[in-house]
């Protein structure tokens, strides 16, 4: 003897399933982002020669005391690459700044590397 | 025939699309942050924007001077569980799909927009765009954004 009622709960049980949303879920991440104060220019300096030690991809620039460190606009090495326009951000000594920027990748692999000092010339706007 | 026969024959099928609806999943479903998306450190200048994309490289147009100071640029991670359909970033919630840093302390702001997305695997990554105003006022920004898995 057939259930007559058989189809009717297979349908039942279509018809829900597909009348279920699809399940999601939603996360919330946070977003962040640091601008650094630009340094007023009290003194134009042009090829100035400093002291560079390069660490770790990091450039520390020691430059004479006197006034602000201003904008680096550009820096040659020896190596002759990585000229961009960084921010400078004094920080500790007033005499000193520790430069990070762009260019500072092309001076990965100096010779020698990660450490040592280098006479270069730079150009502040 | 035996009316209690009669009156017992459907409920084995109803039984089974009870069943059938009730089943629960077979694995989570789930979405949860696991990095934050970062834009890093830079030097307004006269405005511009920087643009993290999905694999964290860092990138700029106008004035706007990046620096390594305080730690690199990184994409946003979310670690995802599931059989995943579809990901709804902020720019596919319909509306401007614009998110609003406010800086940490004051009333500036800047929009972040233009999400784009990475998923392999259960690691999906988030970069975007930020816009930065001329002499945008130095700080830290920060903000929230939401992102939904969808799954089958």
């Amino acid at each position: 003897m057939s259930n007559a009622f058989a189809p009717a709960g297979l349908l039942l049980a279509g018809v829900l399933t597909a009348a279920s949303p699809a399940p999601a879920a939603t996360a919330q991440g946070s977003v962040g982002a640091t601008v650094i104060a630009p340094v007023s220019v009290m003194d134009t300096w042009a090829d100035l020669p400093v002291a560079v030690s390069v660490f770790g991809g990091w450039v520390r620039l020691v430059m004479p005391p006197a006034g602000p460190p201003p904008l680096l606009s550009s820096l040659s090495t020896p190596l002759g690459e990585g000229e961009a326009a960084v921010g400078v951000a004094p920080s500790g000594d007033a005499s000193a700044a520790d430069v990070q920027g762009e260019f500072a990748t092309s001076l990965s692999s100096p010779s020698p590397s990660n450490g040592g000092s280098y006479h270069v010339t730079v150009a502040f706007n | 025939m035996n009316p209690l026969f009669i009156f017992l024959r459907p409920w084995p099928t109803l039984a089974l699309a009870a069943c059938l609806l009730g089943a629960p999943a077979a694995q989570a479903q789930t979405i949860t942050s696991s990095g934050a998306l970062s834009f890093g450190a830079f030097v307004a200048g006269a405005g511009g924007s920087v643009v993290v994309d999905s694999s964290g490289s860092r990138s700029k147009t106008g004035s706007v001077i990046p620096v390594l100071q305080g730690g690199s640029a990184t994409a946003a991670l979310f670690t995802v569980t599931g059989t995943v359909t579809s990901i709804t970033l902020p720019s596919d919630q319909g509306g401007s799909g614009d998110v609003t840093l406010t800086r940490d302390g004051g009333v500036e702001t800047m929009v972040v927009n233009a999400f784009t997305k990475s998923l392999s695997g259960q690691l999906l990554q988030v970069g975007a765009k930020l816009t930065v105003g001329a002499a945008q006022p130095p700080g830290s920004y920060t903000g929230t954004f939401n992102v939904t898995a969808n799954f089958e």
